[in-house]
């Protein structure tokens, strides 16, 4: 029987948040892959087990890349402004080009609020209004 | 130049302050795998199929697969610049391209970007590039002709307006000629036609809209071209371009023509990117839907009724068959589509019979009851003519034995066959070819030489136009003769013939 990613990603996280002893559970669990010849769909599995938790836990994933380092409160602020809740696994990256404000981005989502992206907006306004 | 100066930057101070900032929610994903021209990524949960996205650097895709987590992106030009993590952003737009009446005269590629070098399309209008073709109750059946100026297939394989005929034979058989020589012969017959170039070489295209242009022919067409050395993505697309911009045409109640050149580069093209995206190969490794690729396209030609504009959109696949093998899965499929097919041969181009078109193997399905009365009338002795003829040819081979009235046919389907060798760009009116198929049909050439026969028909037509153009305004007129008309003719070939150098023509 052909066993998806998406299947392995259901019962590796089913099995690693039972275990007691993590480490050796994973290390099974990854021998088991490696001798069935399918090393290859690990990457994919990861990538599953973090929607996975994202979906038990109710935490969304963020990005919030800017120009400058930014304060708890703004973070939240921005969080609020554009998921419209604050529940959120947060993981921040400067960027100098966006010189000022912030991005915002989740998996499949984004909210440009950048100082670089609003002159990019206007751009694209001033260009095909013309 | 203060005071332009000062207008310009008045101009951009008034639009950037007439920009307005919000807060702007974009669907986006990341690249987790690029290969071929196909880019697979994660996020984009809700795009639709065939949405159009757009790359971090600006290079455009489609998407085609949607997949739980994971959706396939056709990309939509250069895809060496793609990078895995690269970020994808939703357009919200099903796949379109430019339409209108500012695309005449011009060469466009896939996505109706300009490849002439003559400055940006002016137009607002466009058209989704994949559309449900018309339903039954919009349609009405082929009735107008679309005269090709080929003497062989509008007497004997008529194309109608809305009709789709198939163009078949192996490489080098003068299959583009066919087409070309028809797009030439739409100057003042108020037809819009396109030239779809797919998997062709730029080359080849050059020329062609050279020939067009000199001609004056891109007065009245628009080329889309997707060439060998394009991303098969936008080989793919190309015919679905061409249709889209013809079916602006036909919406408005007028008529056009689609070349489409040719259908099995599509399907290659096609299974590259079907095979990329694994999706699994059938017959000759095409996939299960290469059926639906070109029935759903060539299902959009069609001929409107008058509720509906009246519009027609004529079609002309090309396909190439390798070696004459028209049992092959591409050429089966087209042929059971189309409405009939122009079979072209390799045989009868070497033995210098241009246009290579054998007769008996090709059928218009419909394209009967749009052949104009007069044609109708001459054709039928012509094709009855040759058939006499072909049966014939195998005994005049074994010896003189034969008797007066079986040679007398034999003679008259030489002169026939010569009559339809054509020269390339040379197409002919419908009144002159009615005329000419008359006059030999009806035996009043028999006296001259077989090689005599088309120099002495042309002749014919200037001695008309000179002497009695009343012959041809009538055709042209009323799309009927009747005895008058023929007595009218036979007098004027009588003494058409009086002019002629004896020792060159009569046999």
């Amino acid at each position: 029987m052909k066993i998806t990613a998406a299947q392995y990603a259901q019962s590796w996280y089913q099995i690693l948040r039972e275990s007691k002893d993590r480490d050796a559970a994973l290390k099974q669990l990854l021998d088991h892959l490696h001798v069935t010849g399918k090393l290859k769909l690990l990457p994919e599995i990861v990538r599953l087990i973090g929607e996975i938790e994202q979906k038990e836990t109710g935490m969304t994933k963020v990005t919030i890349t800017s120009a400058h380092e930014l304060s708890k409160a703004i973070i939240e602020e921005l969080l609020q402004k554009t998921l419209g809740h604050a529940k959120a696994d947060v993981a921040t990256l400067i960027e100098p080009e966006l010189i000022g404000g912030a991005r915002v981005r989740t998996q499949d989502e984004q909210w440009d609020l950048s100082v670089h992206g609003q002159l990019n907006a206007m751009k694209n306004q001033v260009i095909n209004n013309h | 130049m203060a005071a332009s100066n000062e207008s310009i930057v008045g101009y951009l101070q008034q639009k950037i302050a007439e920009y307005t900032t919000s807060i702007k929610k974009e669907e986006v994903g990341t690249v987790v795998e690029v290969s071929d021209g196909i880019v697979k990524a994660t996020g984009l949960a809700s795009v639709r199929s065939y949405e159009m996205v757009k790359f971090e650097n600006d290079v455009l895709g489609v998407v085609l697969n949607l997949e739980e987590g994971i959706v396939g992106i056709m990309v939509m030009g250069d895809y060496t610049g793609i990078r895995e993590g690269m970020s994808i952003s939703s357009m919200n737009k099903i796949l379109e391209v430019p339409v209108g009446e500012a695309l005449i005269g011009r060469v466009v590629d896939a996505l109706g970007n300009p490849k002439d070098g003559k400055g940006a399309i002016t137009t607002k209008k466009t058209n989704p590039m994949e559309r449900i073709a018309p339903g039954v109750m919009t349609r009405k059946s082929v009735h107008q002709p679309m005269q090709t100026g080929i003497k062989s297939i509008d007497a004997m394989i008529p194309i109608g307006r809305g009709q789709r005929e198939l163009i078949i034979g192996d490489r080098q058989t003068g299959k583009t000629a066919v087409a070309i020589d028809t797009i030439l012969n739409q100057k003042g017959q108020n037809m819009i036609c396109i030239y779809v170039a797919i998997g062709q070489k730029e080359n080849k295209v050059a020329q062609l809209v050279n020939k067009l242009q000199a001609a004056g022919a891109m007065d009245y067409t628009i080329v889309v071209s997707a060439t060998s050395s394009e991303p098969a993505a936008l080989n793919f697309l190309a015919p679905y371009a061409g249709a889209a911009m013809g079916e602006y045409f036909m919406d408005n109640g007028k008529d056009a023509l689609i070349i489409y050149d040719d259908l099995s580069k599509h399907a290659v093209a096609y299974r590259h990117i079907s095979l990329i995206l694994r999706r699994p190969p059938g017959r000759e490794a095409y996939p299960g839907d290469v059926f639906y690729l070109h029935s759903r396209l060539l299902e959009r030609a069609a001929k409107l009724n008058e509720d509906n504009g009246g519009g027609s959109m004529t079609a002309l696949p090309i396909i190439e068959t390798q070696a004459n093998d028209i049992s092959a899965y591409i050429p089966t499929n087209v042929i059971s589509i189309t409405d009939g097919q122009i079979f072209l041969e390799t045989a009868l181009f070497n033995k210098g019979f241009r246009p290579a078109i054998n007769v008996g193997f090709s059928v218009s399905r419909v394209g009967g009851s749009a052949q104009i009365k007069a044609m109708k009338k001459v054709s039928g002795n012509l094709r009855l003519g040759l058939a006499q003829y072909r049966e014939l040819e195998a005994f005049a081979q074994f010896g003189s034995d034969l008797d007066e009235s079986t040679k007398k046919q034999i003679e008259r389907g030489r002169r026939l066959e010569e009559l339809l060798k054509q020269a390339q760009y040379q197409p002919y009116a419908v009144e002159k070819q009615v005329v000419q198929i008359y006059v030999t049909g009806n035996g009043h050439f028999d006296d001259l030489t077989v090689a005599a026969i088309r120099p002495a028909s042309d002749a014919l037509i200037t001695f008309i136009e000179n002497q009695a153009p009343e012959l041809l305004e009538k055709i042209a007129k009323d799309k009927e003769f009747d005895g008058a008309w023929e007595d009218t003719l036979k007098s004027t070939v009588t003494d058409f013939k009086k002019t002629l150098d004896k020792s060159q023509f009569v046999a």
